[in-house]
């Protein structure tokens, strides 16, 4: 048995604490092409480069929704779907692992004094996440013992924690989900991961063996309130997480259609002769393409606009909430179709993996496979939009 | 000249497509070889040769089996439904029918008696040639040259120059032609690196003033073929649709067989029951296997009443040409995307690399790409279905 969110064993390598950024995606676009260069690599590595987590950390990126009084960045939600945006449109690998490593946001759902600890020890905090719950069993001493499998936890190399769902035994009751904070470095990595697109992630499953979780290091962010007071903190986890997950499928579909434009300018297909952007059904296609991906982005800013401004006094409503995913939700659709679009009509070439329209068209599938866009995802947010009641911990 | 011995059986026993259905069962699981090595197992093509799987196009005059239409298209599929790259480099050596163009005493001098010939390479006129005495000095670079790693004999297309400037036929276009050159005498540049049909081995191959004869070059677009089967009554580009039909047939076949497997299994997070009973699910089933067998009887139909006409001696309206090469488009358009849908509603399990899934899709969706069935075709083949003249379909020549 290894005790996990010991404050002694945390923390990874030293580093230079970071910059911060008046405006992190100025500083996601100073990264750009930096990141951009370096998308083989992680697809290579499937993981990414120490170099380029170290250049992340170094521009404040993994603290977008960390608590400015725990030394996070606290962004309004525009800023941090901007950021992710940027970032995605460099390398959809980079948006991924970034926009699933604001787990350090949750931080303001646990008690005070265990945060102060925990960014005293790992300053702004890589945090991995996993909301698959493992078993639990209750260890005295109001503990833990979690056994069970974490699944694809993107980023957990370069984690100092994770946030992992667990089932709680409750006397006389079914169990309840909560989410306890561990250091990664007792938990082993199951190199699993070898995926069909975002392989720069380091989506690896982690198993969990008999790992001690101390209570207070446990909170349940579905259905207790945040203890920072912080207008980003009033969004529910869900909403949370949508708003962390917004400027992926923007950013991707951008990036497929400005590779688009350059190749389609410069390219021909050897049965017509004549470059891509003469070809009248290429003219069509990108014509609905730039469309769609205009309106799925205004789409994004005006419901994004509608929960922050909520969220100034008080806990959006489930309305407002479902309004924002289904944004969400259609963005993602829409990046599907684009780069789908951008894909077919760059012909032969589009097959290469030294391009970028086979990566944005691999990563967005498989970020699409992410079960929050899942069928049963929309069908809940779809009855909250009827008017139906949708448990609000699932929205 | 006399006529080559043929000694090989013609479709023998067992026939051909339950030889393509054991080629098939036994590629299956061998999809992420072929992918790593870039190319096929140089066992497994020997197989098809063995089965004779590569002269399924070839006129019987050339020694071929002159296979029925219909029969590809189900070989194919067959082949598809285990390995699509297998399936590819199958068809693509089949290509070996342009053989039909040159004179019959050259191309058996291309032939062996022995082992059927695997052809590879491209129509695609990137090349440039100068005419010397009686042949023409061959310069040039083709992508795409699927099974290049174990082609007897290569392809190539060019433009015929006088100097740097291209030769102007009488119709006012550039000349182009084909020319035929042993395989050893191109060299390859290793760069098929890609996503789907990552084992058929379609890199660039590059000829470097290399002399070919003019015998051994053609104008495919424009003749008529010197041997003469009911295959070869057809376009070249047609030929290479009859070939292709079955890719997306036997490929979508297999997405949707994985994908109902792993609908009785599978269960997701936060529901209740299996994969099966969500809604989703049963919908998609219950709109794409109608869909899949619509576009497979649809490429049978076609293919059998086509040669069923040109067996007779029948001339095809420009029209009837177009309709073959429209229900293998249909066919392409339908199988990827039920494939595409069945990878899809895989979920996370069929985002890993190794899953049937993922490579149905990737492999599918990379033979949507080929030129073929691109826009400029899809304009040309839409123009003659609504009476236009034809122009000839394949690179505008």
């Amino acid at each position: 048995m290894t005790t996990s969110n010991s404050i002694t064993t945390a923390g990874g390598p030293a580093r230079r604490p970071a910059a911060r950024p008046a405006d992190p995606c100025a500083a996601a676009t100073k990264l750009h092409d930096e990141l951009s260069d370096q998308a083989d690599d992680a697809e290579r590595l499937r993981d990414l480069p120490d170099n380029t987590v170290r250049l992340l950390r170094e521009a404040g990126l993994y603290s977008l929704a960390l608590p400015a009084r725990l030394g996070g960045l606290e962004a309004p939600v525009r800023t941090i779907i901007a950021t992710i945006e940027t970032l995605t449109h460099a390398d959809p690998a980079v948006g991924w692992s970034v926009l699933i490593g604001q787990g350090s946001a949750f931080l303001a759902w646990l008690d005070p004094e265990i945060a102060d600890e925990i960014v005293a020890v790992t300053p702004e905090p890589i945090v991995a996440s996993s909301f698959a719950p493992v078993a639990a069993t209750p260890s005295g001493l109001g503990s833990y013992r979690l056994s069970g499998r974490w699944p694809y936890c993107s980023g957990i190399t370069h984690a100092e924690w994770i946030m992992g769902a667990f089932l709680a035994p409750q006397p006389g009751g079914p169990p309840q989900m909560r989410y306890g904070f561990l250091t990664t470095c007792d938990l082993a990595v199951a190199p699993t991961w070898d995926p069909a697109g975002l392989s720069g992630t380091g989506s690896n499953h982690i198993q969990v063996a008999d790992v001690l979780v101390d209570e207070a290091y446990t909170t349940d962010p579905r259905t207790e309130p945040a203890r920072e007071p912080g207008q980003l903190y009033r969004l529910p986890m869900f909403s949370l997480l949508m708003v962390c997950m917004a400027g992926f499928p923007l950013g991707v579909a951008r990036r497929a259609l400005d590779e688009f434009h350059t190749t389609a300018t410069v390219k021909s297909r050897s049965s017509s002769r004549r470059p891509l952007a003469e070809d009248p059904y290429v003219q069509a296609d990108i014509l609905h393409a730039e469309a769609a991906w205009q309106a799925a982005r205004a789409g994004v800013h005006a419901a994004a606009d509608e929960l922050w401004a909520a969220a100034a006094t008080t806990t959006p409503s489930p309305a407002v909430r479902a309004r924002f995913a289904a944004s969400v939700q259609h963005a993602m659709r829409t990046a599907l179709d684009v780069t789908d679009t951008c894909f077919q009509r760059t012909g032969g070439g589009a097959l290469y993996r030294k391009g970028f329209a086979q990566r944005c068209w691999r990563d967005t599938q498989v970020a699409a496979s992410h079960v929050v866009f899942g069928a049963e995802s929309v069908r809940r947010l779809g009855a909250a939009l009827l008017g139906l009641d949708v448990p609000s911990a699932l929205l | 000249m006399s006529a080559p011995a043929v000694p090989r059986n013609d479709v023998g026993d067992p026939p051909l497509i339950e030889r393509a259905q054991a080629i098939a069962q036994q590629v299956s699981a061998r999809g992420e070889e072929f992918a790593s090595a870039g190319t096929l197992a140089g066992d497994v093509v020997e197989e098809l040769r063995t089965a004779r799987l590569f002269a399924m196009a070839m006129p019987r005059e050339l020694g071929g089996l002159q296979t029925s239409m219909t029969t590809i298209a189900e070989v194919i599929a067959e082949l598809a439904y285990g390995d699509a790259s297998t399936a590819w480099t199958a068809l693509i050596g089949n290509t070996a029918a342009f053989l039909s163009w040159l004179d019959p005493a050259v191309a058996r001098t291309i032939v062996a008696d022995d082992r059927d010939l695997v052809l590879a390479g491209s129509m695609a006129p990137t090349g440039r040639a100068t005419v010397t005495d009686r042949a023409y000095l061959l310069n040039g670079r083709w992508p795409f040259a699927s099974g290049s790693r174990h082609a007897d004999w290569m392809i190539g297309g060019f433009v015929v120059h006088d100097g740097d400037r291209p030769v102007i036929t009488a119709a006012g276009t550039p000349e182009m032609r084909i020319g035929f050159f042993p395989a050893a005498s191109a060299t390859i540049d290793p760069t098929w690196d890609v996503i789907g049909l990552a084992g058929t081995g379609s890199n660039d191959i590059i000829a470097g003033d290399l002399t070919v004869a003019a015998e051994y070059t053609a104008v495919p677009y424009a003749a008529t073929p010197a041997v003469v089967s009911p295959l070869t009554m057809l376009s070249p580009y047609n030929i290479l649709m009859v070939l292709f039909a079955g890719v997306p047939l036997g490929v979508a076949r297999r997405a949707l067989d994985e994908l109902f497997s792993l609908a009785g299994t599978k269960r997701r997070p936060g529901q209740d029951g299996s994969f099966r009973d969500d809604p989703v699910v049963s919908d998609f089933a219950m709109s794409a296997e109608p869909a899949l067998r619509a576009a497979r009887l649809l490429v049978l139909d076609t293919f059998a009443g086509t040669e069923q006409r040109l067996q007779k001696g029948d001339d095809l309206a420009p029209r009837d040409r177009a309709a073959v090469a429209a229900v293998v488009m249909h066919a392409m358009r339908v199988g990827r995307d039920i494939t595409a849908q069945a990878y899809r509603l895989g979920g996370t399990t069929a985002t890993s690399r190794t899953h049937p899934l993922r490579r149905c899709h990737h492999d599918l969706a990379a033979a949507a790409q080929h030129i073929a069935f691109g826009t400029d075709l899809r304009r040309r083949v839409g123009q003659s279905l609504l009476g236009a003249p034809p122009t000839p379909a394949l690179f505008g020549v």
